[in-house]
């Protein structure tokens, strides 16, 4: 040890020397600068990707995601390899050898070489994709980097761990090139093992395997969802990062794996009893922690906003009744709270941003709310780190799939197949880790488990009937054993469930079967079968609000409404629903529609008022439905045929994805249709105008009152008759 | 006295069933030039290996100027310098770069790069990489490199193989200089006797492992001269013969005209002329036979016997 600190400095000197007109700090030069000089060019044709805002981050962030997902190992085991080959090649070993410094420090300088290699490969890359950058601020103002800063502590944070993935890499490769005495062995295994890597992540294998360290660093760049400065992977691998410079300096020392493990009996002793201090430590790294709950109830965290925030809300679904209220205060909150919250979804409102949190009492979350208009961007950590990744990026079975390959599968094939993703599903539930090793706790396991079960008996019990009947005409639907056990496992009286639409879709399904249809009988077996008052609250609430959209007749609906609210108990429900069926008798000839703000394609904003002294026809659409898409085409060619100066046709866009939307709209850009975007909250809307899934179209007169609530399908006849018959026009341009 | 190396009953094998050094006890005197001398596979190099470190034996049993060579790794190497077969050197590295280098690890001045450069006869070459230096020229740039911390003890192994006649006279030279000049102590291998006996004052032979000779270049030559054989010419050496044979039974004839005998020393050589005179056997010319050369076979050979019995 005395000799090695006495001698090694002289070692890392000679080891630098020896770089010279080796080509290796041009090689690390053109591997670093190659992606983000390839980036800034590129971008002066084309943008790369979805840069603003933020694009300084973002930029950095995708040339680090490229280069280190596959790149950046390669590079380090070529560099390995040839700083170790350097020695083979002439066998100056001997030369260094007999030399007055210590075996250890040339060894490890060696190391210490290749390690600083990496380092500046990155921040080189770092520097390059920042000096991109400024030349795109000048060269592409339009991409927006003028106004982002670089995040330089979250840019560093995310280059050390890159690093410290990285020396796993070099020391596995250093032992693997000192014991292989030649150029393309060592390498060949080096990339086999980057190869097999990239394959086994691809399937969601083998999460601690060292040549995809810097990979999984690459998919996990925002860090730790718990907020960890290292990942365990990156834990692993600097723990085996030391035990791989032991093992490779002992090979070196001794020239073979007999000589340095096996032979004396002391040295396996010594060698078996370091691996197993070492596996220890990397078990303990590696195995998966299922976090406490917490002393109290506390929200906390930080919004990322160019608009300030004054408050967040906690609401619960479906009815969107306010839990807590958390006042925001330099962009920052915090509560803690006695107040007993039931474990399930909320959404947390802040602003318009609205995004689901899996939570209940006990449990200390953090929220990091980051605006952006395209996408919402809300990280949750906190005692619920892994169950709320598990809903955004756990891999999950779709087993709404089944739905769609029903048709004459007799009944035992159908249930193999709902049982087998039932069991995937649980499967994947009970491995899942967050890239930090955390699994969710078993309260969650346990819901989710049901609601599993309760998605396999909605297809069962609620769906597979029906096409049974039509196959299988006159005959009794029989499952087997597998699904009756099923339904020992979950009822529709499930309380702790009502948080997750799964489970809402699940007993509605069974009681619609069960009623055959028949809406009275339906509601009434809502009142009878569900105990639990809330349950059967939010049960029937959502039931009649899509009956309020359904039934167009005012009196028959009214008469309904009255008796469904008067077998509520929940205050929020009854109002809420009061207020739609309100809304809905106001939704009819002669009332004043309901105001609408939108975006049209140049970026102006156009309010229901612009269109005072027109008839305006609207077509709301939500997404893309087939059946809509075909009527959209019908109601472009009554545009066509239908021009006047009092008249406009509006296709009015909900859709969630702002690009999508521009994109279609832009190709129909020399259409008569007025393409808008709507910039409404989606659920006032929606219940304004009583839209479900479909196309609605609705006919407002210049003075803005709807003359038809529902007008028919263009592809409909009636749809052109209405129009002739409403819009005192005296002639249409009929070409 | 004191040894600049000393080994005692150095051992090392390979391979389980063959030593590869046997036993090997080495006494290398300081101030001397010792040649190590044995054919090739000998173990010449395994011993400098051992010597140098590279390899170690079992047993703390080699000894560089009175200190363990063991215990006293790597700071040994300060008064050591070698250079072990071919001279390894960072063929992408220009001469003076490779004196640097090992400038920077011995932590010795960078102004002796250039006395080295001198004395090796590089200065001229000295920015050129080391790739385009003739074998010649990478031979005397090792050699500069080993004796750059200008160390007492220089080890080489074979440092004369591949070089062309002037190169050998080159190295030759330098070492003669080296040591008559700054008195380092120089151990070097060679499998040429002739080369040995025109540098070394101390010459060890080894074969199959095993030390067949340890001794100064005199000594050897008077061992030499022991087993040496005295030709006589005479014509008709058949018809002579018997009336040798009573008085010097190991008369051999060889040919039609010579007669052999062993002779242990000049004055024996003189005697048995003197004897053979009196007989009037017609002698028309005395030679003797053998020398270094006849005796360095002849250790060699009683390898073989003893092998083959």
């Amino acid at each position: 040890m005395k000799n090695f600190l006495s001698t090694h400095n002289r070692a890392l000197k000679a080891e630098w020397l020896k770089l010279h007109h080796s080509g290796m700090l041009w090689f690390c030069l053109a591997a670093a600068a190659f992606i983000p000089a390839f980036h800034t060019f590129v971008s002066f044709f084309e943008s790369v990707g979805d840069l603003s805002p933020e694009s300084g981050n973002k930029m950095i962030k995708m040339d680090f995601e490229i280069f280190t997902n596959f790149f950046f190992p390669v590079f380090l085991v070529i560099v390995m390899v040839r700083l170790v080959y350097m020695e083979h090649r002439f066998d100056t070993w001997k030369l260094i050898e007999t030399q007055p410094v210590s075996k250890a420090a040339i060894y490890f300088s060696k190391w210490e070489i290749a390690a600083i290699i990496s380092f500046c490969c990155l921040l080189t890359l770092l520097v390059v994709a920042f000096l991109g950058g400024l030349i795109l601020q000048y060269g592409r103002p339009a991409l927006g980097f003028d106004q982002s800063n670089v995040d330089w502590g979250y840019a560093l944070q995310a280059l050390t761990r890159f690093w410290i993935a990285s020396l796993c890499i070099i020391s596995i490769q250093y032992c693997l090139t000192v014991l292989v005495k030649s150029f393309a062995l060592p390498l060949s295994i080096g990339l086999v093992a980057i190869f097999a890597g990239s394959f086994a992540q691809a399937l969601g294998y083998m999460n601690w395997w060292p040549y995809s360290a810097t990979q999984i660093t690459s998919d996990t760049y925002g860090g730790a969802p718990n907020g960890d400065f290292l990942l365990s992977h990156e834990k692993i691998s600097l723990i085996s990062s030391l035990l791989f410079i032991w093992l490779g300096y002992q090979l070196y020392r001794r020239r073979s794996i007999k000589k340095a493990f096996l032979s004396p009996i002391k040295n396996l002793a010594v060698a078996v009893a370091v691996i197993a201090v070492f596996a220890f430590a990397i078990s303990v790294v590696n195995k998966p922690v299922i976090l406490e709950r917490y002393n109290a109830t506390v929200i906390a965290g930080e919004i990322k906003s160019s608009t300030p925030v004054t408050q967040v809300l906690l609401l619960r679904s479906p009815m969107m009744d306010t839990i807590l209220t958390i006042p925001v205060t330099t962009d920052r909150f915090h509560i803690s709270t006695d107040k007993e919250i039931a474990l399930g979804i909320y959404l947390v409102k802040a602003g318009s941003q609205v995004s689901r949190v899996f939570m209940g009492s006990k449990d200390s979350i953090y929220l990091s709310i980051s605006f952006n208009e395209e996408s919402p961007v809300v990280k949750v950590s906190g005692t619920r780190a892994a169950e709320n990744d598990y809903l955004v990026n756990g891999k999950r079975m779709d087993m709404e799939i089944l739905s769609r390959h029903a048709d004459n599968v007799n009944p035992s094939d159908y249930a193999d197949d709902l049982i087998e993703y039932h069991n995937d599903g649980i499967r994947m539930l009970e491995t899942f880790k967050t890239s930090d090793r955390i699994k969710p706790a078993n309260d969650f396991i346990r819901l989710r488990k049901k609601l599993f079960a309760t998605q396999a008996l909605a297809l069962a019990d609620g769906f597979y009937p029906k096409v049974y009947a039509s196959y299988f005409p006159n005959q009794e639907l029989e499952f087997p054993e597998e699904i009756n056990s099923l339904r020992a496992s979950v009822s529709i009286n499930s309380p702790e469930l009502i948080s997750f639409p799964q489970y809402r879709r699940y007993v509605t399904s069974v009681l619609r079967e069960k009623s055959g249809n028949n809406d009275s009988l339906y509601f009434a077996m809502m009142k009878d079968s569900l105990q639990d008052p809330y349950t059967r609250d939010v049960i029937m609430y959502e039931a009649a609000l899509s009956s309020v959209i359904k039934i167009k007749d005012s009196i028959l609906r009214n008469k309904m409404m009255a008796g469904i609210l008067l077998n509520m108990q929940t205050q929020t429900a009854k109002t809420k629903l009061a207020e739609a069926n309100g809304r809905a008798n106001s939704l009819h000839s002669g009332k004043p529609a309901f105001d609408f703000t939108a975006e049209a394609l140049n970026g102006k904003q156009i309010k229901k008022f612009d269109f005072v002294s027109k008839y305006v026809v609207v077509e709301f659409r939500l997404g893309g439905c087939e059946p809509c898409k075909k009527e959209s085409i019908f109601f472009k060619s009554l545009a066509d045929r239908y021009t006047s100066p009092q008249l406009a046709f509006v296709s009015l866009s909900l859709d969630e994805d702002k690009k999508s939307w521009h994109k279609e709209a832009n190709l129909t850009k020399e259409n008569k249709v007025m393409q808008l975007f709507s910039k409404d909250d989606r659920k006032w809307i929606s219940e304004a105008y009583g839209l479900t899934k479909i196309s609605k179209f609705v006919m407002i007169d210049p003075k803005g009152n709807i003359i038809n609530p529902q007008l028919p399908n263009p592809s409909e006849p009636e749809f052109e008759m209405i129009l002739q018959k409403e819009i005192p026009l005296q002639r249409f341009n009929d070409n | 006295m004191s040894f600049a190396i000393e080994t005692r009953d150095l051992n090392y094998s390979y391979a389980r069933d063959r030593k590869s050094v046997n036993n090997l006890s080495l006494q290398v005197p300081s101030g001397s030039i010792y040649g190590f001398l044995g054919p090739n596979g000998a173990g010449k190099t395994t011993t400098i290996r051992l010597l140098t470190g590279m390899l170690l034996s079992d047993k703390d049993n080699v000894f560089i100027q009175g200190k363990s060579l063991q215990k006293n790794l790597p700071e040994i190497f300060s008064s050591m310098g070698t250079l072990i077969e071919m001279p390894s050197l960072y063929l992408h590295l220009s001469g003076k770069e490779n004196l640097r280098l090992i400038a920077t690890m011995r932590g010795i001045p960078r102004n002796r790069i250039d006395d080295a450069l001198q004395t090796a006869g590089l200065a001229a070459v000295a920015n050129k990489k080391a790739k385009q230096y003739s074998l010649g020229m990478k031979q005397r740039l090792g050699i500069a490199m080993a004796m750059l911390s200008d160390p007492e003890l220089l080890i080489l192994d074979e440092p004369a193989n591949g070089l062309d006649p002037t190169g050998i006279i080159e190295v030759r030279e330098l070492l003669i200089r080296l040591n008559k000049e700054r008195g380092k102590t120089i151990f070097v291998s060679s499998h040429l006797l002739g080369e040995v006996e025109k540098t070394c004052t101390h010459i060890g032979i080894i074969h199959h492992g095993i030390m067949r000779y340890n001794g100064t270049l005199e000594q050897m030559k008077a061992s030499a001269y022991t087993a040496a054989d005295v030709i006589f010419k005479v014509p008709g050496a058949e018809h002579w013969l018997p009336q040798i044979t009573p008085q010097y039974p190991y008369a051999k004839t060889q040919g039609s005209d010579e007669i052999t005998l062993p002779a242990t020393s000049r004055e024996e050589v003189t005697h048995i002329n003197q004897q053979l005179v009196r007989m009037n056997i017609p002698v028309a010319g005395i030679q003797l036979r053998g020398g270094l050369e006849e005796w360095f076979m002849h250790i060699i050979d009683q390898e073989k016997d003893k092998q083959i019995l």
